[in-house]
């Protein structure tokens, strides 16, 4: 009997044991998105641990996809409260200055006026002193000065480095959603701020979702704090825009807010000239001049719980029973939405399967003939029209595969085996199992894939065209003392007929050579362009076009502008050489239907034929 | 059987008087004769004077934690709320190695920041509000200059440690 209560005492306690990973750091470190979270102040590393682990926790109750993401956090060590309060005044001394300085009043502007400021810190050509507050120092009987500030100064300094450092390393693998709690902000906003300075192309890799959001200019403008802060709000006003209803919602953020000094109201304590008015010289106005934090946090000379309260990332934030009482959203789902939202910015659009196309009924794909052959596809547009920007990627079929390429270029598609000047176009996906492919925006393909039964699949193919294929044998050169078509068909006695021009429609004659002939004798032509002329006799028809180029097509029936194509032989006259080829055709427009094979078998008939392989 | 009574009225006087010592528990802390706080067996405070002339202090019953930061502990635990003084004292002992470190080095610094992360899950840091108590465990620890000087090297090594150098193959952080 004891040894089953013990057993079920270990099992109530196994149950009821976080399943967040150590301070939350899981995933795959070399994921292309990193989650960092960084801890504010009087946090000891178990503390800011234990902020990981609730992150964690809270991410994936909040439905964040950890596919490929991955989650750490950098800690950022209290030096005690007065410690940790320098830091702050200094910190917060910088942003306001940075606003002042910030002509400009782009946000630009403001983060290369801190990322100079603290550049210059960093290379000693500015005194730590200027931005610390004064009780920091302290003047000692005999004159002795005790400067406790300054070792802060360089502490700020250093995490605010290491931090950028981060910002780049993972914005590399792919980019970086930070989460900053209170403090955290003012270094993320530092070490973004160095980076801009420095011209970082890291950038815009760099996502922050700010969390009690102290920072003057939170990066990226997503960020919470609610109005109920006492650190950050009931007390005081941060230097941030934070919405003053009684309800828990994102700030309203107006990015020009505290850009310059003339649209901002700057609190005691926070605001840079202030500083060095009541610093006046050293170790003065130390008394009466309350701290700013401090006073927030600690009250005038001892801890006030009740103004500590309220304040903290897990207690607070990440509390699922704090409610917006507009959206009825909790507080942790909001944060998960603005962190799901980043990432969807960071990822980049991932090539598409046939697969995901074919059985994804809702999913509607558009081309758009501006900017060329392919279509996108971008992360979160699962539905709906989905227009073209030049800041996407675009996707090509490459056999059965979706492939990135760059815009405008024409590569890409075949069908039998063939390499097409343009490449095709998945035109919609029309429903279930659906589709239509464009060749050249002359050819068409649709067709439709269903289940017949038990592992057995019917599709039915069907090819719309306005088009011919002349297949050419590239060494099928013949003729070489033949120095025209016209001389070829001297017996159909082509001079003695007039033939008929024709008078309309999406007519064309592809040339090409064999699928592995991409050098040049793939050619194209529309009937319809320009400076071509059609003989069609019947039993023969001739095209020729201005630039030199001609084709006669001999047959039973050859009457190419009628669409008949009956042709069986065909000649090519092309300019650049002096003989003439001599080719096939193949008739295009059929429907074909495929029945009764299963899946493996179905899967090649599809290979084949350069359609997605995709049954399942 | 004459002479067991009086020996069992000397253990009910003391068992009374544990009782009574228990329930004072938790307040100054103070009496070097005390060894039990809030429930929770503890050695006596030690003499300030000796406690305080070593790095190491003392440390009686040889845990790896100071008397004094142990009674202290102690005190603050308040069994009731579920804070967990096994924790606490696994941290203090990290803590204890802090302190009496002289001349850090990064790599050491980094190990012993993973050893102080893995050595509990205390309630007794995430008590709601107890961010701004100031009465930390570290704080509790290094209590002296030289203590204290021992700990901010420490700190300044592991400023801005990102924990993912710590972690596995799997991409988590496991504790030995």
């Amino acid at each position: 009997m004891n040894k089953l209560l013990v057993f079920l005492f270990a099992l109530f306690l196994s149950l009821n044991a976080s399943a967040a990973p150590k301070c939350g750091v899981s995933g795959n470190p070399n994921s292309s998105i990193t989650i960092l979270f960084v801890n504010g102040i009087m946090n000891n590393s178990q503390q800011a641990c234990d902020g990981g682990e609730a992150l964690y926790d809270s991410l994936n109750k909040n439905g964040i996809d950890r596919t490929n993401v991955f989650q750490t956090f950098v800690h950022n060590p209290t030096d005690g409260p007065q410690g940790d309060v320098n830091e702050l005044r200094m910190q917060a001394a910088l942003s306001s200055q940075a606003a002042k300085l910030n002509a400009s009043g782009s946000l630009n502007g403001y983060y290369q006026q801190l990322g100079g400021l603290y550049t210059n810190l960093i290379n000693g050509s500015v005194n730590c002193r200027e931005y610390l507050y004064p009780s920091s120092q302290v003047v000692l009987p005999g004159g002795v000065v005790v400067d406790f500030g300054l070792d802060r100064c360089q502490g700020v300094l250093d995490f605010t480095v290491k931090l950028s450092q981060y910002f780049e390393k993972y914005a590399s693998r792919g980019g970086v959603v930070v989460v900053p709690h209170s403090q955290g902000n003012f270094y993320t906003e530092a070490a973004y701020a160095l980076l801009a300075f420095n011209n970082s192309q890291s950038l815009s890799k760099i996502k922050v979702v700010g969390v009690a959001a102290i920072a003057m200019n939170p990066v990226g403008g997503k960020y919470l704090t609610v109005s109920q802060d006492n650190a950050l709000y009931k007390l005081q006003k941060a230097n941030t825009s934070i919405i003053s209803s009684n309800s828990y919602s994102p700030a309203n953020y107006n990015a020009q807010a505290c850009l310059i000094n003339t649209n901002c109201t700057l609190s005691e304590g926070m605001d840079y000239e202030t500083l060095r008015v009541a610093t006046g010289s050293v170790g003065a106005n130390v008394s009466g001049f309350q701290p700013y934090f401090y006073d927030a946090i600690f009250g005038a000379n001892s801890f006030d719980s009740s103004r500590a309260l309220f304040h903290e990332f897990k207690e607070v934030y990440l509390n699922e029973r704090i409610v917006d009482a507009s959206t009825k959203k909790s507080l942790p789902s909001i944060i998960a939405s603005l962190v799901k939202d980043s990432i969807t910015a960071l990822t980049p659009a991932q090539p598409v399967t046939f697969a995901t196309l074919i059985t994804t009924p809702s999913y509607n794909l558009f081309t758009d003939d501006t900017y060329g052959q392919c279509y996108s596809k971008s992360v979160g547009s699962a539905s709906g029209t989905n227009a073209y920007t030049v800041s996407e990627s675009k996707y090509c079929l490459s056999g059965s595969q979706w492939v990135a390429r760059s815009l405008g270029d024409t590569q890409i598609l075949g069908d039998f085996g063939v390499i097409y000047p343009e490449s095709s176009k998945i035109i919609k996906d029309t429903g279930n199992s659906t589709y239509s492919v464009s060749y050249g925006s002359r050819a068409y393909l649709s067709g439709s894939y269903s289940q017949k039964g038990a592992g057995t699949y019917t599709h039915t193919m069907t090819q719309t065209a306005s088009m011919y294929y002349f297949n050419i044998n590239p060494n099928s050169y013949i003729y070489n003392n033949v120095s025209s078509l016209e001389a070829l068909i001297t017996n159909y006695n082509c001079a003695n007929n007039n033939g008929y021009l024709s008078t309309g429609g999406q007519y064309g004659v592809m040339l090409c050579g064999s699928s592995s002939d991409t050098n040049g004798i793939t050619r194209y032509f529309a009937v319809a362009d320009s400076n071509r002329t059609i003989v069609d006799r019947g039993t023969w028809a001739k095209l020729s076009f201005g630039n030199g180029v001609a084709l006669i097509g001999l047959g039973d029936n050859s009457t190419i502008v009628t669409g008949d194509s009956n042709i069986v032989l065909a000649y090519f006259k092309l300019p650049s050489e002096s003989g003439v080829r001599e080719g096939g055709s193949v008739k295009v427009g059929r429907t074909q239907t495929w029945d009764s094979y299963d899946r493996s078998a179905f899967n090649s008939i599809l290979a084949e034929k350069r359609l997605p392989t995709t049954v399942n | 059987m004459r002479n067991s009574k009086p020996t069992l009225a000397l253990v009910a006087i003391f068992a009374a008087c544990g009782l009574f010592l228990a329930s004072c528990g938790g307040g100054s802390g103070s009496g070097s004769s005390a060894t039990t706080i809030n429930g929770i067996s503890v050695p006596p405070e030690p003499d300030a004077t000796q406690n305080n002339a070593t790095l190491a202090g003392v440390d009686s019953n040889a845990n790896g934690v100071r008397d004094d930061v142990e009674r202290k502990i102690a005190e603050k635990t308040n069994a009731t709320e579920n804070q967990d003084f096994t924790g606490a004292v696994a941290a203090a002992k990290v803590y204890q190695e802090i302190v009496t470190t002289n001349n850090w080095s990064a790599d050491t610094a980094k190990q012993v920041a993973k050893k102080l992360i893995c050595s509990s899950k205390s309630n007794y840091f995430t008590q709601e509000s107890s961010a701004y108590k100031g009465d930390s465990i570290s704080d509790m620890v290094a209590n002296t200059d030289d203590r204290k000087n021992n700990l901010k090297q420490y700190t300044a090594l592991t400023s801005g440690i990102d924990y993912a150098d710590f972690v596995g193959a799997d991409g988590e952080i496991h504790c030995e």
